[in-house]
């Protein structure tokens, strides 16, 4: 028992996908009028394309990519600011490797590297306070980026640095988080979705009730779902059941991770160092109210926006994406990223044009690396 | 086989010795445990996956069945 091959198990995946099967057509979902599930997670994108879930499920049943994934939606302002800081003398800015190839307005992290800057690949915010406890001459900021899954991380490095005193370490903070921009979706008089496969990691640490609003407001159902084969095709299952049924409600696939109420630790550690801004810029998506959060006044002295001046709100915001790059449209469900006229062409991920092939949680990504068949039609 | 590394594990600590970690699974992200795996509630969510497998075991057991005596 490894928690994780169990759940891989192709005798049980037969049945779940039999059930499926079943349920999409007792709800009358066919391929002309389908049944649409957001995945709100990159991860559950990333995992739908590795193991072919969505050639296994029926064709009444439409997979919609959700927003899901932190370096996706990151606006290439936010990139052009973390470059400024980097390039600043004395700077060392670290970095979780998927954020490095983001394109900015000017250049990514790996261009400013290569031009001299020094930006460092970390795999943990500990990671960066160690290497500025080994640096107290140079300035070390960590380029804090992800939902509420990551931000815990960042928030309880911020409380070991204020607890040593580390001052030559800081954040700069892009935590975002996952219950606004649904709403925003489901605001949207466009939308399709039926319903939701919820984000795994996110709610281990929110538990499930902030998506209450979801079903007792939207009337949608939605599913907190694992990321093995097995626990998203249990999760669209009981999605489909729920709509089968004419239900709305808040389930738990995730159970053996996530708790209904989180986790209280993180809870409290995030309430201590942040506060919601009073809006944030999703790329694609545009300015969601109290999508984000900023470090508080009282760790100001470990906020990178305060310590270098670069910040939300203090230059001009362009919000514009690169010529022909549709990624908005791909993140809101529009289109398939292959419809995009730059996928695969002057968009791969060696050299990303638009953010969903940037990180291998990004829509695009996941489609030009297991696409096959339908890659070969769009290129 | 695989890597060991230092991570913080403020987040799952109740109120018990460090030790009491010891033999337990827990889900490491970015250098923090994050999530202690709940064993009873895995077991639970295996037993309705298998019990989906075995049904359609069953029920294809069934059809072929059908189909030979038809035929």
């Amino acid at each position: 028992m490894n928690y994780a091959d169990e759940f891989r198990d192709p005798v049980a995946a037969r049945g779940v996908l039999a059930a499926i099967a079943r349920v999409t057509d007792e709800i009358g979902a066919t391929k002309e009028k389908p049944v649409h599930i957001m995945e709100i997670c990159g991860g559950h994108t990333h995992a739908i394309f590795r193991y072919g879930l969505d050639k296994l499920t029926p064709p009444g049943l439409e997979f919609i990519h959700g927003p899901g994934c932190p370096v996706c939606v990151l606006p290439m302002s936010r990139i052009d600011e973390c470059v400024e800081i980097a390039e600043r003398p004395g700077v060392i800015m670290t970095t979780f490797g998927d954020a490095m190839r983001v394109p900015g307005h000017r250049k990514s992290l790996i261009q400013a590297k290569a031009d001299g800057a020094d930006i460092r690949m970390v795999y943990s915010p500990l990671d960066a306070l160690e290497l500025a406890r080994r640096h107290p001459d140079r300035e070390v900021v960590f380029f804090g980026l992800g939902f509420e899954t990551t931000t815990p991380s960042t928030a309880l490095t911020i409380l070991q640095a204020a607890a040593d005193n580390q001052t030559n370490f800081s954040v700069f903070c892009n935590h975002i988080t996952v219950p606004p921009p649904i709403k925003a979706l489901l605001d949207d008089p466009h939308m399709i979705l039926d319903g939701f496969v919820g984000p795994g990691h996110v709610s281990m640490v929110i538990g499930v009730r902030p998506y209450d609003f979801i079903a007792r407001d939207y009337g949608k159902p939605i599913v907190v779902a694992g990321f093995e084969p097995l626990d998203l095709l249990q999760s669209v299952l009981m999605v489909l059941e729920q709509i089968r049924d004419g239900r709305a409600e808040v389930e738990n696939q995730y159970s053996r991770v996530v708790p209904d109420d989180g986790n209280p630790v993180s809870l409290a550690a995030c309430a201590e160092v942040y506060e919601p801004r009073p809006s944030f810029e999703w790329r694609g998506l545009g300015e969601i109210d109290a999508s984000g959060v900023r470090i508080r006044p009282a760790y100001a002295a470990w906020d990178a926006e305060v310590k270098f001046g670069v910040g939300y709100g203090k230059g001009p915001r362009m919000v514009a994406e690169p010529d022909g790059c549709r990624c908005g449209d791909v993140m809101t469900g529009r289109i398939k990223p292959h419809a995009c006229p730059q996928f695969g062409k002057g968009c791969t991920p060696e050299m990303p044009l638009g953010a969903l092939m940037v990180s291998s949680e990004g829509a695009c990504a996941a489609y030009y690396q297991y696409g096959g068949l339908r890659l070969e039609e769009a290129l | 086989m695989g890597v060991r590394r230092q991570v913080n594990v403020a987040c799952i600590l109740k109120d018990e010795p460090i030790e009491a970690l010891i033999g337990t699974w827990s889900l490491i992200h970015v250098g923090f445990a994050m999530s202690r795996i709940n064993e009873e509630e895995a077991a639970l969510t295996l037993d309705v996956l298998r019990q989906l497998g075995e049904a359609q075991v069953e029920i294809e057991a069934m059809q072929a069945s059908e189909r030979m005596l038809a035929s």
